[in-house]
């Protein structure tokens, strides 16, 4: 394990802790392979949904930061690559909000970037020509974000 | 001719400036792991989806003047757009991007080194080097402008009988290295008639002051035509 994996991985137990010290619910967050994450859905949250008057923005419960965006530290050099924390930060809020009242296919994660005629929740971050950040549900990149949140292949 | 003031506001939202992303216009096509656009341009073209507008904010209103829009173009007809600011010291990097319906341009092209007049130079010099730069990525051709002191720059396209659509994005920054307390400016309007599902002529920031801005850009176009 290289130096930066076993830091996302100390970065991870230690947001964990933190949410598991509040009050007990049954819910229970979906796995959600945080590998990949980092490697193949990370990369297209950071591209599609990190603007800072986006999700590029501390006051967001579903935050993204990471480099050419918002950084969580502001010491962070712009370009330098992700830190293990905005990772962690990352993957834990987006594992989050893969929680739905039917699974996670029903997760505002899964439904907030999709049309509404596709199963969507409505968004306001729809673009300029007023579309969701994906087309459709063929999209490439809404995809990946489906298989990784629904643990599918 | 249709000759268009826009005047756009940039989104007063207080959210703590961080980034300073894509001063360096080649990021936009870099990955994201490079701190890159992966391909957004931010033009706000169909095909970014966002302008400018999305990271930068909070500053006054650049001022930006979109000259020869066509009103009824000919089919295989040239046509020349000059897009110009009033104030070259006032730092201003642009984009913008003609599309078709496939969303490949209709060949768009900018004036070669040896025609350009010195106000499409940096520094407005006739020795400056060309402010106005295209980059191909697929079928899009994207033209900027780099934040160096140019004054305007002259875009040709041809007319191909379809609709086409103009997106203009520019940043007016303050100067700070971050996205906030900068000026943003957004048009988008179609050319040759217009496009089922387009969503109007021109975006900008919502609210009162920028409609009031807007109809008042309108007045003033009506009273140029007038003349």
């Amino acid at each position: 394990m290289v130096a930066t994996d076993r830091l996302f991985a100390l970065g991870l137990a230690v947001i964990a802790s933190a949410c598991t010290t509040g009050p007990s619910t049954d819910l229970v967050v979906p796995e959600a392979d945080a590998a990949t994450f980092k490697t193949q859905v990370y990369p297209i949250l950071l591209r599609d949904c990190a603007f800072s008057t986006c999700h590029g923005n501390a006051d967001r419960f579903f935050a993204v930061f990471g480099p050419g965006r918002a950084r969580l530290d502001p010491k962070t050099a712009i370009y330098d690559p992700a830190t293990p924390t905005e990772l962690a930060l990352a993957y834990t809020r987006a594992r989050s909000m893969l929680l739905g009242p039917d699974g996670p296919e029903s997760s505002l994660f899964l439904r907030k970037p999709i049309p509404t005629d596709e199963g969507g929740a409505g968004h306001k971050g729809d673009d300029v020509w007023g579309r969701s950040v994906y087309l459709s549900v063929q999209d490439a990149r809404y995809t990946t974000l489906y298989r990784w949140g629904t643990g599918t292949r | 001719m249709r000759t268009a003031w826009w005047l756009a506001l940039g989104c007063a939202l207080a959210i703590p400036g961080r980034a300073a992303a894509f001063s360096d216009h080649a990021l936009f096509g870099e990955g994201v792991d490079k701190g890159g656009g992966d391909g957004r341009y931010f033009t706000g073209s169909r095909a970014d989806g966002q302008p400018c507008s999305v990271c930068h904010q909070g500053g006054p209103t650049p001022t930006i003047l979109v000259d020869g829009i066509p009103d009824a173009p000919t089919a295989g007809t040239r046509y020349s757009l000059v897009i110009h600011w009033p104030d070259p010291e006032v730092p201003h990097a642009l984009q913008l991007e003609l599309t078709t319906a496939s969303g490949g341009h209709p060949s768009v092209s900018i004036l070669p080194d040896a025609m350009l007049p010195a106000e499409s130079r940096c520094d407005h010099v006739a020795s400056g080097l060309p402010a106005a730069y295209t980059v191909d990525a697929g079928v899009r051709r994207v033209i900027g402008v780099e934040d160096c002191h140019a004054q305007s720059i002259t875009v040709s396209f041809m007319a191909t009988g379809e609709a086409i659509d103009l997106a203009v994005a520019a940043v007016s920054s303050n100067g700070m290295g971050d996205t906030d307390g900068d000026g943003t400016f957004e048009l988008r309007t179609t050319i040759g008639g217009p496009r089922p599902g387009t969503g109007g002529v021109c975006s900008a920031s919502s609210g009162g002051a920028s409609l009031l801005i807007g109809l008042a850009a309108l007045m003033a176009v009506r009273r140029r035509r007038a003349r």
